[in-house]
């Protein structure tokens, strides 16, 4: 709290912050594209105002103002994800900016080695500190990989020799020699970094959906649940070139799958409305099952909306393929350490039972209790492959995409 | 003020400024002996006080600012939202607080409010202690809507849905609201009290004429919420004799013609919202809190303490701050452990809130109760159905069962046994108590020594009450289970009276309100429990007045059954003083020749200055009357006399009696008892009656429910069986000299005016 009153003096952002956590709180934000937009938002207007030496105060002032976020609704991933995506873009950027002498020097010794299944390195090359002695699955394995460890060693011992803040302090007092303060220097590009991040949330839809004709085929017959916008795009978007039948599961106790068979239908595309009941049974008929997702672990289970279990299930015993669609910011460096069923959240009864009948009057009996839990946990088994607006990957191969999008040391935010 | 003038450029500026009136004082003294120390707003419930909750409450629906009025213990409620989240300056939500040592009552609090002028539009009116998640501000659209249409609509109240026998539905505290289906009006409004068991209401006549079709609705819980417009509280200033908000107010606006305002209900279908009434709904709220009934508004997700907890399969909430839980203890169903507690080995816990920083002793049993913060609980103890106030410090072996209230800091123990339904607490109760309890016995235990309480108590009920060797405690009298008729207590004098009063409270109805206390316990059958709107079309009367009565013949009738227990007993302190000051004042009425409105506007103020009930007054009133007649009793000279003294104050009389006839009847009875001490003067009672009837302050089916009416037949306060049995026969004797009258005049009529 001190932290962020010290570097940002502006008091409508610090009211924007407030609102957002209270939001989040009282999960008057909801849903992973929401709160992702709403963060980066926020994120974008605090790089904006706030006052920083070094960017290492400004990631510090980042990361405590996601704590406060993530506190807020831990379970709205979305947030840590957008927070980590924008801190190694403001890394990213300051480097390129404080000069090209740096970047060759960086770029070799990180370079992740070419895989066969990773066509298009993303911009790694670009300076980043890297790898300090964090304890992550993903440092795990990179310390496995023969080819990477030797020369990742080195330059570990190398940094921590200089380290990033003395690096950071150089600069600064090299941009103070030059009168020139670097947060100016810098501002605008970081701004215009997390205004990418922005868009690319508002396009996230169009890129997920523009492999959908790859995917679907003439007289498919497709089964979805609940309601999802990356879905409804991506069916809509096949529609256009393929023709195909979508049965619906209401997905009760939300029925956003009523919502769905209509905003399908509505989309002209043949569209059946099934109770979850007859999920398994209809299984046999069914081509692919395409499901939405909350969050993307870094196992490759998902945190889905709840029945998306139960389809996927269903599916394995029919040997159907499922097909999961989400944005990019739902990649979650986190694990599933709970329970396989009703994992992560819960609601309240209202929605399975009525108040009067629920609530219970005195000595009727024993306790009725009601679990309505609104996240199913997805095995990374069930799943065959994973639709983003970053290509299609297979379970197995998120602890890599999480590894290639965010930084090492924000895994822990 | 400082605020008021910046409060005041503020609203002036945005228009729509969101505001709320919170009344952290609940006015009564349910939660006696707990709140002794502390306020009852700021009581914790699921581990964090009651007022956060309702702030939370509102800053979800929006709200802006927020006036918090207090008055007991007022520095600890400021001191409350000072150190809470919401005083902070983004947290979007500015709250005043405004003390008001004058206020006794909800109207004192509205008038208050409109002298300062602190409301600038529409506003939300809630009780300190009120749980919700409701989107409230949606409700503001609506009454704000209505208000574009009707200028009249003054208040939207929140009722929610939740059938007539649901937990948090208070038995002893509800409504039954009757509403206009199509436009959700309320067009009548009638609290229930468990005690008198209400059979019946009784709806006016014009309530007919004016709606096609109304609803009379008792399922619905009251959210002591309501979005009220400015002339609430101008309307209290008004009418200063407000109190309640409900009994008062809203009885007031829906029965009065002159005022001509409306008040509709929002009938709440999804969300939860509901109000900490009493011990009883402390725990049901409770309840709904642990089984998420409030989401989001629940422990691990938005606390308003802002505490965190982890959620577990069946409802349990374990707190995160270093709780130390035994690998052998059990923690049961719907369970909270708060922040820091450590349970050690073997305890079981069920169903039970274990507040912050409480210590269970090993092989300790709680069953369905509340520990709060810094309790603790030494071994082997077992606690059932009980509020443990904070840091109570219970010894080896103690036995609590349930519906016990163990106030702040009180020792017991080692090896106490407490029955049920005990009050317990540090500091001697207050004197008055004792008093009107009378033979009960203040038990006491002193520091270190013997438990020396009064053997005579002990030995009455060996095992009910042990308090332990090195107890610091007194345990309160006994209020639930006392004779209720015998007591004297009434229904009518907690209608009328105000409500900060404890002793105003009927204590028959109060042990509804009591933790643990089912109803199986207090044997009412409750099948019959409930309404029968009979409504009949018979088109017997066209007289206003007289289709609000309770009389069989009238069109919309639900017989009164207990409705209304007069107040037998004299009440000791204030009312010799207003007594005698009545009394004066009607001799002056009768010296000077006032006319009988002028008398009863006096009457009126008199009653408001020393705060007695109206049966009070009637009986002054009566007695006055009776007084009046002079001549020897039984005498030729006195049945002259009585005509034309009743014929005087009839006006008077039937001003103050208002529909309350058969109350008015056995006021009169009861009065010739206690006031002849010839038994010629009984012989009286008959003329009385007559010329009562004669001048038509009762009806002769006034006269008939009277006589049906048990009460009529029973020995009451000083008046012997006897004597009133003779009052009795005298009485039926003067109904048959009346229907033989009425049976005459009415031939010609044609109507048939008997049942």
């Amino acid at each position: 709290m001190p932290a962020d009153t010290i570097a940002i003096r502006d008091k409508p952002t610090l009211k924007q912050i407030e609102t957002l956590v209270a939001r989040l709180r009282r999960r008057q934000v909801i849903g992973a594209q929401e709160t992702a937009l709403e963060t980066a938002l926020l994120l974008r207007q605090i790089v904006s105002v706030a006052r920083f030496n070094s960017i290492e105060q400004l990631t510090q002032l980042i990361k405590s103002i996601a704590r406060r976020l993530i506190d807020a609704n831990p379970k709205e991933f979305a947030v840590g994800n957008i927070v980590r995506r924008v801190l190694r873009l403001i890394r990213e950027e300051t480097a390129a900016a404080l000069g090209p002498a740096e970047e060759p020097d960086n770029t070799s010794p990180f370079s992740v080695p070419n895989t066969p299944a990773f066509p298009n390195p993303p911009d790694l090359n670009s300076s980043r500190p890297q790898l300090r002695a964090t304890n992550s699955l993903a440092t795990f394995m990179i310390m496995g990989n023969q080819r990477v460890q030797p020369p990742n060693e080195t330059r570990q011992s190398s940094r921590e020799s200089t380290g990033l803040d003395h690096h950071g302090e150089d600069h600064f007092q090299g941009w103070d020699g030059e009168k020139k303060p670097l947060a100016i220097t810098v501002k605008p590009l970081l701004i215009q970094a997390i205004q990418e991040v922005i868009d690319e949330l508002e396009t996230v839809y169009e890129n997920v959906s523009k492999t959908a004709r790859d995917h679907i085929y003439d007289g498919e017959i497709i089964l979805t649940l609940s309601y999802s916008r990356t879905i409804e795009q991506f069916l809509k978007s096949a529609a256009r070139d393929r023709h195909f039948t979508v049965i619906v599961a209401e997905t009760a106790p939300s029925y956003s799958g009523r919502q769905m068979a209509t905003a399908l239908s509505s989309a002209n595309i043949p569209t059946v409305l099934i109770p979850d009941s007859s999920i398994y049974p209809l299984m046999p008929r069914i081509t692919k099952v395409i499901l939405g997702a909350h969050a993307i672990l870094a196992n490759g289970g998902l945190f889905t909306q709840v029945g998306c279990a139960l389809a996927a299930a269903a599916a394995r015993a029919h040997s159907t393929p499922v097909v999961v669609c989400a944005g990019q910011y739902k990649l979650t460096p986190a694990w599933n350490l709970y329970h396989e069923y009703a994992a992560l959240d819960f609601a309240g009864p209202e929605k399975v039972i009525s108040f009067e009948e629920g609530g219970g009057g005195e000595r009727r009996g024993a306790p009725l209790e009601v679990i309505n839990p609104i996240y199913d946990y997805v095995k990374p088994e069930l799943v065959d492959v994973l639709i983003t607006n970053d290509g299609d990957h297979p379970p197995p191969y998120v602890y890599r995409l999480i590894k290639e999008t965010y930084d090492d040391e924000d895994m822990q935010l | 003020m400082p605020p008021k003038d910046t409060q005041r450029d503020k609203g002036s500026e945005e228009e729509e400024v969101l505001q709320a009136v919170v009344l952290a004082d609940s006015f009564n003294t349910r939660f006696k002996p707990l709140t002794l120390n502390t306020p009852r707003c700021l009581l914790p419930i699921c581990n964090v006080p009651m007022l956060l909750w309702t702030f939370e409450s509102l800053a979800l629906a929006g709200v802006e600012q927020i006036f918090v009025f207090c008055n007991a213990h007022s520095d600890q409620v400021k001191e409350a939202i000072q150190t809470s989240r919401f005083s902070q300056p983004s947290s979007g939500v500015h709250i005043v607080p405004i003390v008001s040592p004058r206020a006794m009552s909800v109207g004192d609090a509205m008038r208050e409010l409109d002298e300062k002028q602190l409301i600038s539009s529409d506003f939300i009116l809630v009780a300190g202690d009120v749980v919700s998640n409701l989107q409230i501000d949606e409700v503001v659209k609506e009454h704000k809507e209505r208000r574009k249409k009707n200028k009249d609509a003054i208040m939207t109240m929140v009722v929610k849905r939740s059938g007539a026998f649901h937990r948090t539905r208070p038995v002893g505290d509800a409504s039954v609201f009757v509403l206009d289906p199509t436009t959700s009006e309320c067009v009548h409004y009638e609290s229930i009290l468990a005690e008198p068991a209400k059979r019946s209401i009784m709806l006016p006549r014009e309530v007919m004429e004016k709606h096609h079709e109304v609803e009379v609705r008792n399922d619905l819980i009251d959210c002591s919420i309501d979005v009220c417009s400015v002339d609430v509280p101008v309307l209290f200033s008004e009418n200063f004799d407000y109190q309640d908000l409900r009994r008062d107010f809203v009885h007031g606006v829906l029965t009065s013609d002159l005022l001509g305002k409306s008040i509709y209900c929002h009938v709440v279908e999804q969300g939860y919202a509901a109000r900490v009434r009493d011990t009883k709904s402390y725990a049901a709220v409770s309840k709904d809190i642990i089984s998420r009934w409030t989401f989001p508004l629940v422990p691990g997700d938005n606390l308003p303490g802002g505490d965190e907890y982890e959620y577990r399969r069946g409802n349990r909430y374990i707190s995160k701050d270093n709780v130390m839980l035994s690998r052998t203890c059990t923690i049961g169903n719907d369970t909270i452990i708060g922040p820091q507690a450590r349970i050690h080995d073997n305890v079981r816990i069920e169903n039970s809130v274990i507040g912050p920083r409480c210590s269970i002793g090993p092989g300790t049993i709680i069953r369905d109760s509340f520990i709060w913060d810094d309790a603790y609980v030494d071994a082997g103890c077992t606690i059932e159905g009980s509020i443990i106030g904070q840091a109570v410090h219970i010894g080896t072996g103690s036995t609590i069962k349930k519906g016990c209230l163990i106030a702040e800091g009180t020792k017991l123990g080692p090896k106490a046994v407490i029955g049920e339904f005990k009050r317990i607490s540090r500091e001697k109760p207050p004197a008055d108590e004792e008093e009107e309890e009378g033979e009960e016995e203040i038990a006491e235990g002193v520091v270190n020594g013997m438990a020396h309480a009064k053997r005579g108590h002990f030995s009455r009920m060996p095992l009910a009450l042990e308090l332990g060797e090195q107890a610091e405690a007194y345990v309160w009298p006994d209020t639930v289970g006392a004779d209720v008729g015998a007591d004297g207590r009434s229904s009518s004098a907690a209608r009328d009276a105000d409500s900060e009063d404890e002793e105003t409270e009927a204590w028959g109805n109060l042990k509804h309100l009591r933790l643990g206390m089912y109803q199986a316990d207090i044997s009412l059958s409750w099948t019959e429990y409930g309404f029968d709107p009979y409504f009949s079309d018979t088109d017997s009367s066209d007289d206003e007045e007289e289709s609000s009565l309770a009389s069989p013949a009238s069109g919309v009738l639900l017989t009164p059954s207990g409705d209304s227990i007069p107040d037998f007993s004299l009440a000791p302190r204030s009312s010799a003083n207003f007594r005698s000051e009545c009394v004066s004042s009607l001799e002056r009425a009768l010296a000077e020749g006032h006319t009988v409105d002028d008398a009863a506007i006096e009457l009126k103020t008199l009653r408001m200055a020393s705060n007695v009930t109206m049966t009070e007054v009637r009986d002054v009133v009566i007695e006055f009357v009776v007084g009046l007649v002079k001549g020897e009793p039984g005498s030729a000279a006195q049945k002259n006399n009585i005509s034309p003294v009743v014929e005087r104050w009839a006006g008077l009389i039937t001003n103050l009696m208002a529909s309350e006839r058969v109350e008015m009847l056995l006021l009169l009875q009861v009065r010739f008892k206690t006031c002849a001490r010839l038994p010629n003067y009984l012989a009286a009672f008959k003329f009385f009656l007559y010329a009562f009837y004669n001048e038509d302050i009762v009806e002769a089916s006034s006269i008939r429910a009277w006589l049906k009416d048990p009460r009529s037949r029973e020995a009451m306060g000083k008046a012997s069986q006897a004597n009133m049995e003779a009052c009795w026969k005298q009485g039926a004797h003067t109904l048959a000299v009346i229907e033989a009258d009425e049976e005459d005049s009415e031939e010609e009529d044609e109507e048939d005016d008997s049942e």
